[in-house]
């Protein structure tokens, strides 16, 4: 067996590899989620002081890493590990506690110094508190979509839309079986914008679906023109080439339009909370807006769930709000469902005219909203949404970054042995969301685990 | 569940660019009184100092709290920031600012007032915030206009604050305070027109009716939106029994009382034969909007030897013309009839008028009251503009429930109705827990401010004048940590949070 330990900042690195006389390895972390490790080694050179400059970088790193976890000063410093070489390189950041410096330190026996034969080894006992671990190498993930045949990495397309050609995929998948790890791992999706257009990204929502290693989540939308209530009509800017309009003349709440949840439907939705998104190709500002599921499907009489109302604006695409699948079983991925009646409820003081392309069904199992502070994702520019170093970034080159996103939601992680479906949306800097808009999609992470 | 803070720029249009660090969302309120968000805690921590201190540049910038599925749970502004550096705290709040300020005093026994003097740089950045500032001693002019501008230097920015305190910790912290939307309502004070129309001014002259002109009527476009109930206009002169003055409101010139939206009808016992102003209620009331065309009509079946005369004035408004011989013609030389018209207002339509008159922040009103109450218009500057909708909405309705006024995310106040009280039918349920659930009996973070709550496990063996297991949400205070609720019944201080294990 030939073990591997090292202590690093990236520049400095100590190989405590051939020095181990007992490393093990803990699985228990603290309140503050930390692993608190001791290692003995025998340290040792061709000459006592080349031993102790390895036991002082030791001692530096120790007080590069307290820097950078109290003020961010320099960068992480890590412990890494693998047991033989047929494992994968874990690492985990070393974080020191001013509170407890013994902790975090290394102690030697001592050595006389000044004698004629001095010994060239130091018996030392290493500690650290450590996070939990995480591949030292990224791993890029492989994914699926209607736009391929077989998963793949290397960038898969998907559309500002979801519509009946197999191609117009507005989601990509990941294997369960391609999430490694034990726990929860984030990830960085990088995003290159490839519709040729002058318009940028400026608003990109990321509903991510992760139920099962098998997920049965397989509806994004809810065309327009299938629900009752509206009147059709031919838009090449929608998709499936449709849109529906309902006009009404009264100020109080109105039924627009009905979509049936048959069971089928009901059971893909099973088990996932959503948020309902309204894409429209005309502007709706100005009405009030919410969603209703209701039972039974043909003239239902009673409201299972409801999203909270909403002031619609000129945006293009108008969050209405969440709803769990199926209602009254929030969680449970019950089937068989009897059929419900899915109403879109306006109301404007005077009416309006109300245009919906169709209704795109975000899971929000993870959820991120981003929004450019100014400028945004031009053609050919990528966005990086990296929750493992918690960033952000966007860039032209591929060299220079800049932090143009904020975000709002949570992280996303990837959970391993799980099926996920990531599903996006975006618009544009002048509200629009053009169903032709597409980009490339690829996902990194990094398996973590809690035993090195 | 988790809990994020979403920062926009003091614009609220485009996200802000935050300092990068680890933020925690303490606590959100939500009350009644209000106007629905009440405040927020959050903490900001950096290894960086410069980031902590970015946060001094963020008042009023606009926040939003949502959680990890992207419902939003809390929206309003940054109102103080207090960085914690080593042992000491310093920080800066817009409570106490005031970038116009007015000044009464007294000068020689007699009240004055100064005209507002405002600081422009600071209430384009954070708003305008009116202060009043007064001296009840004898002062020139001179003094208090010089008191009024130390006033304005002292109050015009937010204010700073610093604290020691121990227990340093590594790196740097900022507690973050926010406030709700319905916060900005209280920054100023609020003044409106009485609900009233006129033409009585411009020089007189007189005109016959009965004997020159058998109609008259005159145009005239609302400047504001309100319910006229009294149509006055300046008349006397000779009837005869029988005889007759009709007055009204109508949409067409020629369409003559008693045809038209409303109007009187007197004879001639109850006409004077001295001119003055006649004041006659209107039945029904007649919604006058806001810049649509009116016209007061008069007419009148006098015979020719008897007559009224109707005062006119100078021309100001047209059209305006009389009838005579089967036609209509415009006065000769031009001049209008003089009328008054009064009216009362819907209290949403007077707080609608009072946030599109002075509100900073929010975009308008949105009421969904069936019910409303009609009462004179009022706001006589005395009162901050969320003072004035307080009382307003504490009017209630014709059910006998209040109104609630909530600042949605879009800022907009929504007005509705307080719901009844219906045990059987409460939008909520809590338990003994502080546990709350919704209709279907799931575990809800659901806000139960402005809601019916009962307590699911709490039995009420017999009937009672009052039935304590239910109450009506008059405030609540989620603590993120704990994942609950602490509600506030009407009426009453906080029971909910005794022999909590803090």
């Amino acid at each position: 067996m030939a073990a591997t330990l090292q202590i690093t900042d990236g520049t400095t690195t100590i190989d405590l590899s051939n020095y181990i006389l007992d490393y093990v390895p803990s699985s228990e972390a603290d309140d503050n989620g930390l692993f608190a490790e001791t290692c003995r080694a025998d340290i040792t050179d061709s000459t006592l002081a080349l031993a102790l400059a390895k036991i002082r970088s030791i001692q530096l790193l120790f007080t590069r890493a307290l820097d950078y976890t109290e003020r961010h000063i320099g960068v992480p410093v890590y412990v890494k590990f693998k047991l033989d070489s047929t494992e994968t390189l874990y690492r985990a950041e070393i974080k020191p506690s001013r509170d407890d410096p013994k902790a975090n330190s290394i102690e030697h026996d001592e050595q006389v110094l000044g004698c004629e034969i001095p010994a060239l080894t130091f018996e030392t006992t290493i500690r650290w508190t450590r996070t939990i671990g995480e591949a030292d190498a990224e791993v890029e993930l492989p994914l699926l979509n209607g736009s391929i045949a077989e998963k793949a990495t290397g960038g898969v397309v998907i559309y500002n839309h979801a519509d009946g050609t197999a191609a117009h995929d507005n989601r990509v998948k990941i294997a369960g079986a391609d999430i490694g790890g034990v726990v929860e791992a984030g990830c960085r999706i990088e995003l290159t914008n490839t519709y040729n257009n002058s318009a940028k990204d400026r608003k990109i929502i990321i509903g991510v679906d992760a139920k099962s290693s098998a997920s049965n989540f397989a509806i994004t939308a809810l065309d327009g023109a299938i629900a009752t209530g509206g009147t059709n009509a031919a838009d090449a800017n929608c998709s499936g080439g449709w849109k529906t309009s309902f006009t009404w003349a009264t100020s109080v709440e109105t039924l627009a339009l009905t979509w049936t949840l048959a069971t089928a439907n009901l059971n893909l939705f099973a088990g996932h909370p959503l948020r309902v998104f309204l894409r429209t190709p005309t502007s709706n500002a100005g009405i009030y807006a919410r969603m209703r599921v209701r039972y039974p499907a043909t003239s239902p009489d009673t409201i299972l769930a409801e999203t909270n109302e909403v002031l619609l604006s000129a945006d293009e695409l108008q969050d209405l709000g969440e709803l769990f699948f199926p209602p009254g079983f929030e969680g449970l991925t019950f089937g068989n469902l009897l059929d419900s009646a899915l109403s879109l409820y306006v109301r404007k003081s005077g009416g309006s005219v109300l245009t919906c392309d169709d209704i795109l069904f975000m899971p929000t199992a993870k959820y991120l909203e981003l929004k450019a502070v100014g400028n945004g994702i031009a053609y050919n520019e990528k966005l990086l949404i990296d929750s493992m170093n918690d960033y952000i970034w966007s860039t032209s080159s591929g060299t220079g970054y800049v932090a143009l996103f904020q975000a709002s939601g949570a992280p996303i992680l990837l959970r391993p042995g799980v099926e996920h479906n990531l599903v996006f949306a975006f618009q544009d800097d002048a509200n629009v969301a053009a169903i032709a808009r597409t980009h490339s999609v690829r996902v990194y992470y990094r398996p973590r685990r809690l035993t090195l | 569940m988790k809990f994020f803070p979403h920062f926009t720029t003091r614009a609220l249009t485009l996200p802000l660019a935050r300092p990068r660090g680890k933020y925690t969302v303490k606590s959100f309120s939500w009350a009644v009184d209000k106007f629905g968000p009440d405040r927020a805690e959050i903490d900001f921590e950096s290894g960086n100092i410069a980031d902590a201190m970015q946060w001094i540049n963020h008042l009023r910038c606009g926040v939003e709290i949502l959680d990890e599925r992207g419902n939003a749970h809390w929206w309003g502004f940054v109102n103080s920031v207090s960085i914690q550096i080593d042992e000491i705290a310093i920080g800066a709040t817009l409570d106490g600012m005031g970038n116009k300020v007015t000044f009464t005093y007294s000068e020689g026994g007699t009240t004055k007032a100064l005209a507002a003097i405002e600081d422009t740089a600071s209430s384009t950045e954070f708003g305008k915030r009116e202060f009043e500032g007064s001296m009840s001693s004898d002062i020139t002019t001179a003094q208090a206009t010089q008191r009024q501008a130390i006033l304005l230097d002292n109050l015009k920015y937010p204010l700073m604050s610093f604290s020691s305190q121990g227990g340093a910790q590594p790196g740097y912290r900022v507690s973050i305070t926010c406030m709700g939307w319905g916060e900005t309502l209280h920054w100023k004070f609020y003044s409106r027109a009485a609900a009233t129309f006129s033409i009585d001014d411009g020089g007189y002259g007189d005109s016959e009716l009965g004997t020159v002109h058998d109609a008259i009527y005159q145009g005239f476009v609302a400047t504001q939106t309100f319910y006229a109930d009294k149509l006055s206009i300046w008349v006397g002169g000779s009837g005869h029994a029988g005889d007759y003055v009709a007055a009204g409101i109508a949409a067409a010139p020629e369409t003559l009382p008693p045809s038209g939206l409303s109007s009187w009808t007197l004879d001639y016992t109850e006409l004077s034969h001295f001119w003055d102003w006649t004041d006659v209620a209107l039945t029904p009331k007649v919604l006058l909007t806001s810049g649509v065309t009116y016209y007061v009509t008069v007419n009148t079946n006098l015979r020719s030897y008897y007559y009224y005369k109707i005062r006119t004035c100078g021309q100001i408004y047209s059209p305006e013309g009389y009838y005579r011989a089967g036609a209509w013609l415009p006065f000769s030389p031009a001049s209008n009839l003089m009328f008054r018209l009064t009216g009362i207002v819907y209290n949403t339509q007077q707080i609608a008028d009072s946030i599109t008159a002075g509100s900073e922040f929010l975009a308008g009103a949105d009421s969904k009251v069936a019910g409303d109450q009609l009462s004179a218009a009022s706001g006589d500057g005395t009162k901050k503009i969320g003072e004035f909708i307080a009382e307003m909405l504490s009017v209630g309705t014709v059910n006998n429930r209040r109104i609630l006024g909530t600042v949605t995310r879009e800022r907009y106040l929504r007005l509705e109705e307080e719901p009844a009280t219906a045990k059987a039918d409460c939008v909520l349920t809590m338990d003994t827990k502080r546990n709350l659930y919704n209709r279907a009996g799931k575990a809800t973070i659901e806000c139960p401010v402005g809601q019916w709550v009962r307590l699911r496990d709490v039995y009420m063996p017999t009937g009672a004048v009052i039935d304590p297991t239910y109450f009506f949400c008059e405030r609540a205070d989620f603590d993120c940590a704990e994942g609950k609720w602490s509600v506030e019944p009407r009426s009453s201080d906080s029971p909910w949070m005794l022999g909590k294990v803090v």
